[in-house]
């Protein structure tokens, strides 16, 4: 496919949200970081290009916002404000494809295909990584 | 201390950052002021309020464009809500590129696009604009699921409502209003691809410089004259010849 996907990390400068933005920079995609600190995300921007010349990377200063913009999001979160984060951007993130470490997102997210993935698989990052790149179709 | 309470506290504080993007608000979160009286749980309650009230400005134009066709009931909103997915482009962006498979079609809620082909030689010809209330896609690529001939881009930034092909038979079986408004919308369409062959074939280009301040009254001072000639089928210098002799007169 051709045309540039763009991915939200929210909750970029966790250790998950660190590993996602890495693996996911390469390609054909625009990757949006957000999180709470903008210098740790400065500082993950830098880091990505470091690694990745061609790497299209842009910080945002806003979740909701980011994730309205996004085809994909990661939520990379930890567990005391997912439930707020959840609520907040469900109505931006409609029909997108959403990776998250949640056991309660199906009913949190019910419009959104969700690839739950579990934490304690050390391979999430590889299996992530390939769910992504199949060409996913919204099935209603 | 309870603990528990601080964490609590401290989330429901994040969300009030998350809900009202308060970047500029860098202080801890233990030096916030929030009224002693209003508990978290009601502060998540209003917040989500704001929120419904903030989406309800998502999907304006688009149930407005629906109401000029069509009445729709609070329930048939509420399917193309759960349907219709919320998507921003900035400027330059492509929704589609030639080669790639349609999946969507957009609404415009707010901004320009366009679609263009490109030809031998690497000239853009413009087929279409799509301002706010306009819909944009290929439809023979939607329909066929070959690659799209159409690129698809943004001239501003846009805030957009795409429907998917699933989505879209989805709509039609759980609210069959839509089929007329479908139904509509494609006659409008069809009109207007009528109107312009016949233009391309008989009209002179001042003809069909008015026909297109006609169709678009709004966007000539927002789209690049040499987009503007590449639609009318003219080189730029025609275009700018002509607007200086209908402000002449």
């Amino acid at each position: 496919m051709a045309t540039q996907r763009t991915i939200a990390i929210i909750g970029a400068s966790s250790e998950k949200g660190r590993i996602a933005s890495k693996r996911l920079a390469t390609g054909n995609t625009r990757l949006l970081l957000a999180d709470e600190s903008k210098e740790d995300l400065l500082l993950l921007k830098n880091e990505i290009e470091a690694e990745h010349s061609n790497a299209d990377v842009e910080i945002m200063e806003c979740m909701k916002e980011a994730g309205w913009e996004a085809d994909i999001i990661v939520l990379a979160l930890n567990w005391q404000v997912e439930k707020e984060i959840f609520t907040m951007i469900r109505p931006f993130i409609t029909g997108k494809t959403v990776v998250s470490f949640s056991k309660d997102n199906n009913c949190l997210l019910p419009y959104s295909k969700v690839i739950a993935l579990k934490e304690d698989n050390v391979n999430w990052a590889t299996e992530m990584e390939v769910q992504l790149n199949t060409d996913f179709k919204i099935e209603y | 201390m309870n603990h528990g309470g601080t964490e609590s506290r401290s989330s429901a504080l994040f969300f009030v950052r998350l809900c009202l993007c308060a970047t500029v608000v860098q202080k801890p979160p233990t030096s916030y002021t929030i009224q002693p009286k209003a508990d978290d749980q009601t502060l998540f309650i209003l917040l989500s309020r704001v929120l419904l009230i903030f989406t309800h400005f998502m999907f304006e134009e688009l149930f407005k464009n629906i109401r000029q066709k069509i009445e729709i009931t609070e329930k048939e909103e509420e399917i193309c809500r759960s349907l219709f997915i919320p998507k921003k482009l900035r400027k330059r962006q492509y929704l589609l590129q030639q080669g790639d498979v349609s999946k969507y079609t957009a609404f415009v809620e707010k901004g320009l696009l366009r679609s263009y082909i490109i030809d031998d030689k690497g000239t853009e010809l413009i087929m279409q604009f799509a301002p706010e209330g306009w819909w944009i896609g290929d439809m023979y690529s939607s329909v066929t699921g070959e690659p799209a001939e159409n690129n698809i881009d943004a001239i501003e930034d846009s805030e957009l409502l795409l429907l998917s092909n699933q989505a879209h038979e989805k709509l039609l079986q759980e609210a069959p209003v839509f089929e007329r408004h479908f139904r509509l919308l494609l006659q409008n369409s069809f009109i207007s691809l009528q109107r312009r062959l016949k233009g391309n074939i008989i009209q002179t280009a001042e003809e069909k410089y008015k026909s297109f301040i006609a169709l678009y009254p709004n966007i000539s001072q927002r789209v690049p004259q040499h987009n503007i000639a590449s639609f009318l089928g003219i080189t730029p210098e025609s275009l700018s010849r002509i607007r200086r002799q209908m402000a002449e007169r």
